[in-house]
């Protein structure tokens, strides 16, 4: 059985690299070359190869940003490279995780595509490695994004979260309000705002998050609840399950 | 000057013994008189001199001489005129002292026939000496000055040491990086194969940067020569590793070559700008350096087209610019930095001229 393999790296030499020693092996198929985190994810939602080579440092969308837009669960066995990253290896020793370190010998790499190999064919005692569990971990060193990947029809893109105006809650789904325009995300309110730096962004409602720096201003309204009154003019209700947080200013 | 305390207790002990040695010089010139009189003379008319001393003071904090030279001679004759009225007005309130103590009586003590008989004798006695203290508290003042501005150029050049030390290891790290090094490395691996002649001409430039990094002068100022010739070296490898995606553009006219710029100060801004306005963007871009100068300044340019500085994010390396040149240039520079959105970052580093021209241009 061939196994097809998605080949992420921004550095077209480190590329090379790989498509080199993937060439010693015949049942390795490389069905891809991606330079950028937002390829990558559609490559991977849109070949659905079998392993994924992964640099870890990428502009824009780094390999743990890929993993997780992916979805940890959805993500096909993955072999990370990284020239230097500290916390990556610390989590990947924990996890017990096989890594590339670049640069890498042929006889290393070899070593770990067996060990890939064995994964996507379920032949061997090693279990596949949980990607969940490697990003929970990861998300303890860097607990906020900056960046957002969403769909739109089968275009991916990235939203700064500083451009973020506000979050609506939309069934199982968030609504982003950048200026001008929406995005929809699947993601839970209390997910999301997990993700969200809370020194920037606080939940005002059920079903409601603002970036604080886009809030003009407060006024009074029924029952103890605030209106907020955002730049853009839209009008939010601030309930007075979430007054508390505003205690300092309110 | 902010005296503390314990300064102080320091100028009136000094004033207290004094006046108590005075006191003995008078018990030997006047065995007669009685001692415990002589010592309350002595000590009241030192404490009338430690008041004008501190008039003194006061004056020469907010006018000091600073040097010895001829442009300075208001400053000495201020002090010389003002010593010498001080000395007069002290000498007189010490007389009256005197004829208090020694009389115990102020109507006998202020009879206007005795103070016009006694007075200038007092002052031929006398004067020159005060006088003479007078210049001690001014010349003591200006000794203390002195002293602390040494100290605290001392302490200024070791902060400088330690921040040009700081700033040469960060560059060092960056150099050195292992992220750099690794991925260089990595490079180079894979160019082994498919162009060999690439991963020589590759291993030449990272040992031309590494022996750059490892030759780095003592000195704080290099020429910019110099500076640049190790951007290039580091850029070369950049440039293989971005491949296409990274042009620069040099613009540094001939004659502005040997002007001396701190080193490895323009480092940290070319990395900055590969970090943000580059390597962030898929696509690439182009690195603009530019230097230039007119009647007073040194400019030198880095520019970048990627998405524009935030100011929100002046990181470490920027930071140590910023530190660096404030204590080699004491505000006599500026760092600029000017982002627009979607269009790029330009950092601008204007450098004195006088400190640049080391070597003639």
């Amino acid at each position: 059985m061939n196994l097809r393999a998605l080949v992420v790296d921004d550095e077209a030499l480190a590329r090379q690299r790989i498509r080199d020693l993937l060439r010693r092996s015949t049942d390795i198929e490389l069905v891809g070359e991606c330079a950028d985190g937002l390829a990558a994810v559609k490559a991977i939602e849109d070949l659905r190869p079998d392993l994924v080579f992964l640099d870890i440092q990428m502009p824009e969308l780094d390999g743990f940003g890929v993993v997780e837009a992916v979805g940890a669960e959805r993500m096909p066995p993955t072999l990370f490279v990284t020239a230097y990253d500290q916390h990556a290896l610390k989590a990947f020793e924990v996890h017990a995780l096989d890594y590339l370190l670049k640069p890498f010998s042929p006889e290393r790499f070899h070593q770990a595509l067996d060990r890939a190999r064995r994964w996507c064919l379920r032949a061997g005692p090693e279990k596949v490695p949980d990607l969940e569990a490697l990003l929970a971990s990861l998300r303890q060193e860097r607990p906020w994004v900056d960046r957002l990947l969403v769909r739109q029809g089968d275009r991916h893109m990235l939203v700064k979260t500083s451009a973020l105006q506000w979050i609506e809650a939309e069934d199982n789904y968030v609504r982003l309000h950048v200026e001008g325009t929406s995005h929809l995300l699947r993601q839970t309110m209390s997910g999301l705002l997990a993700r969200l730096d809370p020194a920037q962004f606080r939940r005002i409602h059920r079903s409601a998050i603002v970036n604080l720096d886009c809030i003009k201003e407060f006024q009074p309204w029924t029952g103890g609840d605030l209106m907020v009154i955002m730049r853009d003019g839209t009008r939010l209700t601030l309930s007075r399950t979430y007054r508390e947080q505003f205690g300092e200013w309110l | 000057m902010e005296p503390s305390l314990g300064k102080w207790r320091w100028y009136w002990g000094i004033w207290g013994l004094l006046g108590l040695y005075m006191a003995t010089w008078d018990m030997v010139m006047y065995p007669a008189a009685p001692v415990l009189r002589l010592f309350v003379m002595n000590l009241l008319q030192n404490g009338i001199w430690g008041l004008l001393g501190l008039f003194l003071i006061w004056l020469a904090d907010r006018h000091p001489i600073e040097s010895f030279a001829w442009s300075h001679w208001r400053a000495w004759l201020l002090h010389l005129l003002v010593s010498v009225l001080v000395a007069t007005l002290g000498l007189f309130v010490a007389y009256l002292i005197s004829l208090v103590v020694d009389s115990g009586d102020w109507s006998k003590a202020f009879d206007r026939v005795q103070l016009r008989k006694g007075l200038p004798r007092f002052y031929r006695a006398y004067f020159h000496m005060n006088l003479l203290f007078m210049w001690a508290v001014v010349g003591a003042f200006h000794g203390l000055r002195i002293y602390r501005k040494y100290k605290a150029r001392e302490v200024e050049a070791a902060k400088l040491e330690a921040r040009f030390a700081e700033a040469q290891n960060v560059a060092l790290r960056m150099q050195l990086q292992p992220h750099f090094l690794f991925n260089t490395l990595n490079s180079i691996s894979a160019l082994v194969h498919a162009n060999p002649d690439g991963a020589d001409d590759m291993i030449s430039r990272l040992g031309d940067f590494l022996r750059m990094t490892l030759e780095a002068p003592p000195d704080q100022m290099v020429p910019l020569r110099k500076e640049l010739a190790f951007i290039r070296a580091y850029l070369a490898i950049e440039q293989v590793r971005f491949q296409d995606r990274l042009r620069v553009e040099m613009e540094v006219p001939a004659e502005l070559q040997e002007l001396r710029v701190p080193s490895f100060i323009l480092q940290p801004l070319v990395e900055n700008a590969l970090k943000h306005g580059l390597s962030d963007r898929p696509q690439g871009g182009t690195l603009r350096l530019r230097a230039s100068r007119d009647s007073e300044w040194l400019t030198l340019e880095v520019q970048d087209d990627g998405e524009g500085f935030r100011s929100s994010r002046e990181g470490t390396g920027l930071g140590i610019v910023r530190a660096r040149l404030g204590l080699i240039f004491k505000g006599q520079c500026q760092l600029d930095l000017l982002g627009v959105p979607g269009r790029g970052t330009l950092v601008t580093l204007r450098l004195p001229l006088a400190s640049a021209d080391g070597v003639a241009p």
